[in-house]
């Protein structure tokens, strides 16, 4: 789309101040494109490595944890898990990366039994009766319940990421707005305008000229 | 205060239990449907999901990665992983950054 405006002075001053406003939102905006990307790349480096950690330690509690169910009768493994393990529960804040609002999740609610953080080395108390089960169960169990906070983070990992993916693209439309189309637009303006005015200077001058051609020879 | 939901067949979701996530067991399509809605009108904060459901009902999950919760997460399979979480992760990257930046040393 061509940029329309009378050939004036005002309006060229005008037009050349939008240019100006356009360069300092184009640098700004493209200074918080490289921002999110570098917390991007930092990020996504994180999930991937997350991942990998997850896919591993998750395939090993699941073998330990059919080893537990060939020993345990289904019956058996249904009253277990029936009270194993106390209720958990996420809590949510958010913090701002680059105006972007990203979640973060913190595991609350553990029964004191268990500890908000298991440690090494430290025996968990199982909740359900430890005649009735073998001790596959009981490796199993621990298992997953450390998966749980990678589970949690990774959770909040990948969302950020998502969030910033969107944030990132939609700068980037931004950026790629000003840079290819409204700051070149603007300055052909205000080129076509300085051009018409120097037109219309000439075109006086040599009115003038003429004028004063016919006022002497009289 | 909200809790983590696993949505999941049966002998996948039971571990889960013990490490206090609620538990919707689900063996084919048509359950996993009823048991998303169920949780979809929970109080969840985490939604875990393995990728055989997640395959089974993609449709259903694409208009939550949108949502603010509950997070979708897609859980890698017991037996053989197909890295459908990754493939998640990459497609994002790749509309954000207009590039395959990552994993370069793997294909």
């Amino acid at each position: 789309m061509e940029i329309r405006v009378n050939a004036t002075r005002q309006e060229l001053t005008r037009l050349k101040a939008r240019v100006r406003m356009a360069k300092r939102g184009h640098k700004l905006l493209k200074d918080k494109r490289d921002q999110l990307m570098k917390e991007f790349l930092a990020i996504v480096h994180e999930s991937q490595r997350l991942r990998q950690e997850l896919e591993k330690k998750l395939s090993l509690a699941y073998k330990s944890f059919s080893l537990a169910r060939a020993v345990l009768s289904p019956p058996a493994l249904e009253e277990a898990l029936m009270v194993a393990g106390g209720p958990e529960e996420v809590s949510i804040s958010y913090r701002h990366i680059m105006n972007v609002v990203v979640p973060e999740m913190y595991i609350t609610g553990r029964s004191p039994a268990q500890g908000s953080q298991p440690e090494e080395g430290r025996v968990m108390l199982p909740t359900y009766g430890l005649a009735s089960t073998s001790s596959d169960l009981d490796d199993a169990l621990a298992q997953f319940r450390g998966i749980m906070p990678l589970l949690v983070r990774l959770s909040c990992i990948e969302r950020t990421i998502q969030l910033l993916a969107d944030e990132i693209e939609k700068t980037r439309r931004r950026v790629n707005a000003l840079e290819y189309v409204l700051i070149p637009e603007l300055e052909q303006a205000v080129k076509d305008v300085e051009m018409r005015l120097e037109e219309m200077d000439r075109a006086n001058a040599s009115r003038l000229m003429k004028i004063k051609d016919i006022v002497r020879a009289h | 205060m909200s809790k983590v939901a696993v949505l999941g067949q049966r002998d996948a979701v039971l571990g889960f239990k013990a490490s206090g996530a609620v538990c919707f067991p689900a063996d084919d399509a048509e359950e996993a449907r009823a048991a998303l809605a169920k949780i979809l009108e929970g109080d969840y904060a985490i939604l875990l999901v393995t990728e055989e459901i997640a395959e089974a009902l993609r449709k259903e999950l694409s208009p939550l990665y949108e949502k603010p919760r509950p997070i979708v997460t897609i859980l890698p399979d017991a037996r053989k992983p197909k890295g459908i979480g990754m493939e998640l992760l990459r497609k994002r990257v790749e509309r954000a950054v207009g590039a395959n930046i990552l994993f370069k040393g793997e294909e």
